[in-house]
C-alpha cells in the first residue's frame, strides 16, 4: 500500500479522495494548498502526490516545481488535479508531474484516481502516464479558456516587471514570488516559496522588515535594506480584508541611488562654481583697481624712489591674487577661452618639461600618439588643466615616483557610463597616471569640490583639480578618475576632436599710427578711472561713460572720434552685451574691447564670433592692455 | 426523491455515514463561500466573487448539484465581465438551494466530520 498525499483547497475534494483511497487501505494526507503541503512533507515521504493546479498559498504549478528540485521529494509520483484540463491541457503537461486528472464528477475521477494508483503502484511510481485521466464527461468551454488566456496575460505581465512581487500569508510567508523577486533577492523560488519573509534578509535587517509588515497601512511604507552591496527597496501593501497577508514589492534601488549622488555632486559642484565665479569677478575689479594704480604710480616714479620697490611689489601681490581668481573661474566654467586649434602634444611635452625641472626625483614617461587629432580650446586653460595634474600627481609622490602622460585618439564608446550620455564623436584622450599614494573612495567624491584638499595646511588651495573639472567642462570634454590607496591614481581627460586646419601665425601688428580716441565703459567708478589714466598713459584719448545708455550717447556724438570701444561687459541695466549690439547697429565696423572680470558661459565666444572684438580678462596690466589694443587696432604696442 | 448524502451514496459507492459526511462537507464549505461572496458583492469586489464562486462551482459540479453550480458559474462569468446587476439575484438562488440542503442534512442527524 502507498503513502499519499492531497493537496487541495476545497474540503470536499480532499475528504472525498481521502475516504476512497483509506478505503484500499492507502495511507492518506491531506493539505488545504500549497504552504500547507510543504509543511507537511518536512516531516513525511510520500510515494504519490495529487496536486490541485489552481490554488491559494502557492499555487500547484510552483509547488510541482519545488517537489521535483527538491531532494527528499523529486521521485514522488505526481499527479495533478485539473479543473480545466478539457481547456488547457498544456498547463497540465507543463507541470513535470507523472499523470494528470480532470476534476470532473467524483463519480468518473474517484474510480480515474484508483486506476492512477493501482497502475503507477504496478510500475514502482516511475514514469509518465499519457492523457488526462476522467476527462470522459468534463467537456471544454469557451469562456473558461478565455479566462484562463486573460490569467496567463496578467502572469505575463507579472513576469515581465522589473520590480520584483512577493505575496504574503498573515503570517509573513511567502506564496508567490516573480522572477524579478527571485533575481532581486538572488535566492531560487524554492528558496524563497513558503519561507519567513524577515528570514531572507540578513539578521541585522529582520527587525525591520517586521516592522514595515506590521505598520500594514494602505499607503505602503517604504522601507529600504541592504543586501550585500546592494540597496533594496521594499514597499508594503496589506490586502483589504484584515489579517489575511498583502503584497510587498521590491525594487533595487543601488544603481538609482548612485545616479541620484552623482546628480546632487554635480548640481552641488553648479552651485559651488556659481558662488566662486561671482567672489572671482568682483575681486577682479579691485585686482585691476589696484594694479593700474600701482603700476601708474610706478611709470611716474624713478627706480631710486623708495616706494618704487613697495609698488613693484603691490603688482606681484596682485599677479598672485589673479592666479587665484583665475583658478575660481577656471573651476566655474567663467574664464574666457580664447579658442584656438591647439596640437596637444606640443603642450604636454612643453609642461612636462618644465614641471620635470622642479621636480627631478620624478621619471615623466611620455606615450604620446604621433597622430594625433588637434583639439579647439584655449592654451593657457589647457596649460593651466596639464599643470594642476602633473602638481597634484607630484604631490602625490613626496619620495619621487613615475609619472606618465600619454595621448590617444579615441572615440565616445570609451567614455565610461557616466550621468549624462557622452556626446558621439571622435575625442583626444589625455591621461595622467602617477604611482603615488592613491586615493580612497571618499576622498575620490570629493576632488573637484573647490577648497577641498588633502594637503597640509598652506601647501594647497583646493583649487588645483577644481579648475581642471571646471576647464575640461568649458571646453566640452569629460574627466574620469581612477585610484585606491597605495595604488596611485589615473586622471582620463576627454576632449572633443577638431577637424579644423592648425592656424598659421598671425602676422606681425602694422606700424602706429596716430593718436586714437577711445571710449572706455565700466559701470565700476574705480576701475573707470584707473582703466582711463591707464589708456591716458598710452597715449589714447579717453571718452568715459559709466553705463551702456551713456556709452551709446557719447559714440553718437563722437563716432567719427572714437577708433574703439573699451567695454566691461557685465554691467547694470544696459549690459555690455546689449550695447555691443547697439554699437554694431550704428556702426558695423566699430571694434571693441571686451574686458570682465569673469564673461558669463558662451557670451563673450558670441561676441567675439562676430568679429571686429578681442577680449582681455581682469587684472590687467598696462602691458597687456597696449598689446591687447594694439593687435585690435592693427598697431604696435604703445 | 433521493436526498443528497442517498445520491452520493449510490453514485460513489459510499456508505451512509461517508456519504452523509460529504454532502455536510459541502454544505459548510458552500455556506462560508457565500457569505464571503455576498460581502463581496456588497463591496463591488468582482475579483473576490469570481474567486469564491468559482471555489463553489468547482465542489458542486465534483457532487453533480447542478443547481448551485449553474448559479456559482454565472457569478463567475458576470463578475469576471465586471457585470454585478444580476448577482444578487443569484446570490438569492444558491442561497435558497443551500438552505434546502442544510434542512435536507439537519432532518438526517448529525453528519461525520472530515
Amino acid at each position: 500500500m502507498a503513502e499519499i498525499l492531497i493537496v487541495d483547497n476545497h474540503p470536499v475534494v480532499r475528504q472525498y479522495l481521502r475516504e476512497l483511497l483509506e478505503r484500499e487501505g492507502h495511507s492518506v494526507h491531506v493539505a488545504e494548498d500549497g504552504l500547507a503541503a510543504l509543511d507537511l512533507l518536512a516531516g513525511i515521504r510520500p510515494q504519490v502526490i495529487f496536486v490541485d493546479l489552481v490554488m491559494p498559498n502557492i499555487d500547484g504549478a510552483a509547488l510541482c516545481r519545488i517537489l521535483r528540485r527538491s531532494p527528499e521529494h523529486r521521485e514522488a509520483y505526481l499527479v495533478v488535479l485539473s479543473a480545466v484540463a478539457a481547456e488547457a491541457p498544456e498547463l497540465v503537461g507543463q507541470c513535470g508531474a507523472n499523470a494528470a486528472l480532470a476534476k470532473g464528477p467524483f463519480r468518473v475521477l474517484g474510480p480515474a484516481a484508483l486506476q492512477l494508483v493501482n497502475e503507477a503502484s504496478a510500475r514502482g511510481f516511475v514514469g509518465v502516464r499519457e492523457g488526462i485521466a476522467g476527462l470522459e464527461e468534463v467537456h471544454a468551454r469557451q469562456i473558461t479558456r478565455e479566462l484562463l488566456l486573460r490569467k496567463q496575460h496578467l502572469e505575463t505581465v507579472i513576469e515581465s516587471l522589473q520590480e520584483g512581487i512577493l505575496e504574503l500569508t498573515a503570517a509573513a510567508r511567502v506564496v508567490y514570488a516573480n522572477s524579478a523577486a527571485s533575481g532581486i533577492l538572488g535566492l531560487s523560488e524554492e528558496r524563497i516559496l513558503a519561507a519567513e519573509l524577515p528570514l531572507l534578509f540578513p539578521e541585522g535587517q529582520r527587525e525591520a522588515v517586521r516592522g514595515l509588515l506590521a505598520a500594514g497601512a494602505n499607503t505602503g511604507p517604504e522601507l529600504e535594506v541592504s543586501l550585500g552591496e546592494r540597496r533594496l527597496a521594499l514597499r508594503y501593501y496589506p490586502f483589504r480584508e484584515t489579517g489575511s497577508g498583502g503584497v510587498l514589492l521590491l525594487a533595487d534601488v543601488s544603481e538609482r541611488q548612485r545616479l541620484e549622488a552623482r546628480l546632487a555632486q554635480a548640481q552641488r559642484l553648479e552651485s559651488i562654481g556659481t558662488l566662486a565665479a561671482g567672489v572671482a569677478h568682483d575681486f577682479n575689479n579691485l585686482l585691476t583697481t589696484i594694479l593700474g594704480n600701482a603700476e601708474l604710480m610706478t611709470a611716474d616714479l624713478a627706480a631710486s624712489h623708495p616706494h618704487y620697490g613697495l609698488l613693484q611689489e603691490i603688482a606681484r601681490q596682485v599677479q598672485s591674487a589673479k592666479r587665484l581668481t583665475a583658478q575660481l573661474l577656471g573651476f566655474s566654467r567663467r574664464g574666457r577661452y580664447e579658442v584656438r586649434v591647439l596640437e596637444l602634444n606640443t603642450l604636454i611635452r612643453e609642461t612636462a618639461e618644465a614641471f620635470g625641472r622642479t621636480r627631478k626625483e620624478i621619471v615623466i614617461r611620455l606615450e604620446l600618439d604621433a597622430d594625433l587629432h588637434a583639439v579647439e580650446g584655449d592654451l593657457g586653460q589647457l596649460e593651466q588643466l596639464l599643470l594642476n595634474l602633473m602638481v597634484n600627481a607630484g604631490d602625490a609622490m613626496p619620495c619621487g615616483g613615475e609619472l606618465a602622460l600619454s595621448s590617444r585618439n579615441c572615440g565616445h564608446e570609451e567614455i565610461s557610463a557616466n550621468l549624462f550620455t557622452p556626446r558621439e564623436g571622435r575625442y583626444v584622450l589625455l591621461s595622467v597616471r602617477d604611482t603615488g599614494v592613491g586615493m580612497d573612495a571618499r576622498t575620490r567624491e570629493r576632488i573637484f569640490e573647490p577648497f577641498f584638499t588633502t594637503k597640509e595646511m598652506g601647501r594647497g588651495t583646493g583649487l588645483g583639480l577644481a579648475s581642471v573639472y571646471g576647464i575640461v567642462k568649458g571646453h566640452g570634454g569629460y574627466i574620469e578618475v581612477d585610484s585606491s590607496p597605495g595604488q596611485g591614481s589615473t586622471f582620463r581627460i576627454f576632449l572633443p576632436s577638431s577637424s579644423a586646419p592648425a592656424p598659421r601665425a598671425a602676422p606681425p601688428p602694422a606700424a602706429p599710427e596716430s593718436a586714437h580716441c577711445l571710449l572706455l565703459v565700466d559701470d565700476e567708478q574705480p576701475v573707470l578711472t584707473v582703466a582711463g589714466d591707464m589708456l591716458s598713459r598710452l597715449g589714447y584719448t579717453v571718452l568715459r561713460a559709466v553705463s551702456g545708455e551713456q556709452a551709446l550717447k557719447v559714440y553718437q556724438e563722437h563716432r567719427d572720434r572714437i577708433r574703439a570701444v573699451v567695454l566691461d561687459l557685465v554691467m547694470p541695466g544696459m549690459s555690455g552685451v546689449e550695447l555691443f549690439a547697439r554699437l554694431r547697429r550704428l556702426n558695423p565696423e566699430v571694434k571693441v574691447l571686451l574686458a570682465s572680470g569673469y564673461s558669463s558661459e558662451g557670451e563673450a565666444d558670441r561676441l567675439l564670433e562676430q568679429g571686429a572684438a578681442v577680449f582681455l580678462q581682469k587684472p590687467f596690466t598696462l602691458q597687456q592692455l597696449s598689446e591687447t589694443l594694439a593687435r585690435l587696432l592693427g598697431a604696435s604696442p604703445r | 426523491m433521493a436526498t443528497l448524502a442517498e445520491r452520493l451514496a449510490r453514485d460513489l459507492l459510499l456508505d451512509p455515514g461517508s456519504a452523509a459526511a460529504l454532502a455536510s462537507s459541502f454544505v459548510r464549505a458552500t455556506r462560508e463561500d457565500l457569505e464571503g461572496l455576498q460581502a463581496a458583492v456588497r463591496a463591488g469586489d468582482g475579483g473576490a466573487i469570481a474567486s469564491l464562486a468559482h471555489h463553489v462551482k468547482g465542489a458542486a459540479a465534483n457532487l453533480e448539484i447542478e443547481a448551485i453550480r449553474s448559479r456559482a458559474e454565472a457569478l463567475e462569468l458576470r463578475a469576471s465581465a465586471g457585470d454585478f446587476a444580476p448577482l444578487a439575484g443569484l446570490l438569492a438562488g444558491m442561497n435558497s438551494e443551500l438552505r434546502r440542503l442544510e434542512a435536507e442534512l439537519r432532518q438526517a442527524g448529525p453528519p461525520r466530520a472530515e
